[in-house]
């Protein structure tokens, strides 16, 4: 199974997103809280700025020997009595999941969100193979009743007015009559979900972090809902990138520090589980085998390439909360399964750069990511060295071809670069009518249709570097 | 090739050879984590305790704290929050051995758990100040579920065991003896998936009762 990619209509899809209120007004409301809880917790934790050095010194590190970590867990792990898969792509992931599925005579499927098992198509895979799927995380619940994808990699239902969930709750749980309180809706869910957890014969979820050192796989939920899809099916699988790896708890607790501040400004989440092997003697629950996936799917490919950084990514979130962008359009418009900043370098990867080539341009490059990425990814760099990619391989069209050709040419002559930008300078001041903003600007129409454009102050800059304006 | 050499060899190829010796790796990973106190929240340790209870009462983490000063009393404790909520009397219990033993009169303690258990008691290992975290690791004394289902959730814990931070919580936890599931619970469950508010209860506990219990 293959996740379809409709990137390709970004911009169409941005324009729409623009025009719809609802979906404005959970944006609004959602990613202004998420960056207002985020700086509470950094205002609070004064170690924050010395732990992301910290962390991002760990994922640099682990990436540099990923290979002696991949050999060094997949050791440990097989030891502690896990099964070890590994998958060079998404069709191969699936396909080693929906065997094991089918292994364990399967019907019902539990599975907790992960967006590794978003971005390999494995809940198509399940339907396809013709597995009752029952995704347990509230949101994702909420998407598969709508057959909605993900707008939000850490709150995917963002995109749902509580109305909205009312109406899908009456269709699909028995017991529900149609009532908007929000927690009368997280009880109908948790009596619908009650059942499927005890009905399930296979658990599957991803990992936040996979411990080298002892084979452990760790996630995190405040639902607890990882802790029921896997400890109650006799079958439990864990779909992993191979990037998640770290050497030890200390390690990953330096990560865990960072990871809940970042996205919901939390100290810790309320459930974070590590779990190595599966049933013991004596135990009394837990599942009777524990198998996991390690998915390449284009990360080796990335851990060649400039784009390295990338795959020290966390999945927190942070970068898409405080994007201005994904603040006015929200997750469906970038086309794939992740979103924001971190989402434009990682889908033109995982689709094509041809598909995706408009989502590095849709940054104001204002570096606004890079200062809350909790492992100091350089996300504009990496925007930036996509857009150069776009403009070698030919995927810019031909009037802003045209447009960057006339400006090299201009600034490289200094006196005519001078009168052109006094002359700029002088017309939009005119333009802007003593108001400071230009509402809608001759040649950039499509730009001011969304916003203002501010009219410059006091003449070009080396007019007032002359002037000893410094 | 197989999936594995294949994977494994891409590795090799994108940074240029096989990693250094084991030895040197180890040596790299361990001064990544040398000076934990730079990077974590400082717990006085003369305020281990109270800050444990702050953190776990807090508005974020949601749990109620009630400190029992002997073990003979806990039983009394127990009854006394089922009574106030009119529930009871059975509870799905997970505790060690000795305090299994207490005078538990008038209540059923059951060893196995309802799929619609309204009250759990169990027994967690550590607590952790920093962020008012109880530790649960499994064993055939203390099984995981306990921790997860019931809607109620009381938990006990020693004075003692708690530590100002995870990595003290962990410390007993080696590569060679990490328990089968090993759980930080920092409240109860929770979700604010629906127009982000917060609601608890989601899948797993709505309340989470913290049993003190002095030395």
């Amino acid at each position: 199974m293959t996740v379809t990619y409709t990137s390709q209509h970004f911009k169409r899809e941005a324009k729409a997103a623009l025009v719809q209120p609802n979906l404005q007004r959970a944006l609004d409301r959602t990613t202004t809280l998420l960056q207002a809880r985020r700086a509470d917790a950094y205002r609070t934790y004064p170690a924050f700025e010395t732990n992301r050095d910290a962390a991002s010194a760990i994922k640099d590190h682990v990436l540099r020997h990923l290979d002696h970590y991949l050999e060094t867990f997949e050791r440990n792990a097989t030891d502690a009595g896990c099964v070890v898969h590994w998958a060079r792509d998404a069709q191969e992931a699936c396909r080693i999941v929906v065997d094991l599925c089918r292994g364990a005579d399967a019907k019902t499927v539990t599975r907790v969100k992960s967006m590794l098992g978003e971005e390999i198509g494995l809940p198509e895979a399940l339907d396809g193979a013709g597995f009752d799927r029952v995704e347990t995380d509230l949101a994702e619940h909420i998407n598969q009743l709508a057959g909605d994808r993900p707008s939000h990699i850490v709150i995917p239902a963002l995109h749902k007015t509580r109305e909205e969930v009312s109406d899908l709750f009456e269709r699909h749980h028995p017991q529900h009559r149609h009532i908007d309180d929000i927690g009368e809706l997280v009880e109908s869910a948790r009596l619908t979900l009650r059942e499927k957890y005890f009905a399930a014969d296979v658990g599957i979820s991803g990992a936040n972090f996979l411990l080298a050192d002892s084979g452990a796989v760790c996630t995190v939920t405040n639902e607890g809902n990882a802790e029921l899809t896997m400890q109650l099916p006799k079958v439990q699988i864990v779909t992993a990138g191979i990037e998640k790896l770290v050497p030890s708890l200390d390690h990953a607790g330096v990560l865990l520090r960072l990871l809940a501040r970042s996205a919901l400004g939390m100290e810790l989440t309320q459930y974070t589980t590590f779990l190595t092997g599966a049933r013991r003697p004596g135990d009394r629950d837990g599942p009777e085998e524990m198998h996991i996936v390690l998915v390449d799917a284009g990360r080796t490919e990335l851990l060649a390439d400039e784009l390295r950084p990338i795959l020290k990514c966390i999945r927190c979130a942070a970068c898409i909360n405080h994007c201005p962008v994904y603040g006015q359009i929200g997750g469906h418009a970038y086309g794939g399964i992740y979103q924001g900043p971190m989402g434009s370098v990682l889908t033109p990867a995982m689709a094509s750069l041809a598909q995706a080539k408009d989502l590095p341009h849709a940054c104001t490059l204002n570096g606004r990511c890079d200062e809350v990425c909790p492992v100091k990814i350089p996300l504009t760099d990496l925007m930036r060295t996509l857009r150069e990619r776009t403009w070698r391989e030919g995927l810019v069209d031909s009037q802003s071809r045209l447009a960057m050709r006339l400006w090299g040419r201009v600034a490289a002559a200094p006196a005519l670069y001078r009168m052109a930008t006094r002359w700029a300078v002088r017309t939009l001041r005119t333009a802007a009518r003593g108001r400071g903003r230009i509402g809608n600007m001759p040649l950039a129409g499509a730009w001011t249709k969304g916003r203002d454009l501010p009219a410059p102050e006091g003449g070009t800059f080396m007019d007032r570097y002359r002037r000893g304006e410094r | 090739m197989s999936a594995r050499e294949t994977i494994l060899a891409r590795v090799r190829d994108a940074l240029g050879g096989t990693s250094e010796g084991a030895s040197i790796i180890a040596a790299e990973a361990a001064a990544l984590v040398a000076a934990p106190d730079r990077l974590r929240p400082e717990v006085p340790t003369d305020a281990v305790l109270d800050r444990f209870v702050a953190k776990a009462t807090s508005e974020k983490v949601t749990a109620t704290v009630e400190h029992v000063t002997e073990a003979a009393v806990l039983p009394e404790a127990v009854r006394r929050y089922l009574d106030e909520r009119q529930l009871g009397p059975r509870i799905a219990a997970a505790l060690p051995r000795e305090l299994v033993q207490l005078d538990w009169t008038g209540l059923e303690l059951a060893d196995d758990i309802d799929r619609n258990e309204t009250v759990a008691l169990t027994f967690a290992d550590a607590g952790i100040a920093e962020t008012g975290t109880l530790v649960f690791p499994s064993s055939p004394e203390v099984p995981n579920l306990f921790n997860f289902l019931s809607l109620h959730h009381l938990a006990v814990v020693r004075a003692r065991d708690v530590v100002p931070h995870m990595e003290d919580a962990w410390r007993r936890f080696t590569p060679g003896t990490m328990p089968r599931s090993l759980s930080l619970v920092t409240g109860t469950s929770g979700t604010a998936d629906i127009e982000g508010k917060n609601i608890r209860g989601a899948h797993g506990p709505r309340f989470l009762h913290i049993l003190i219990l002095a030395d």
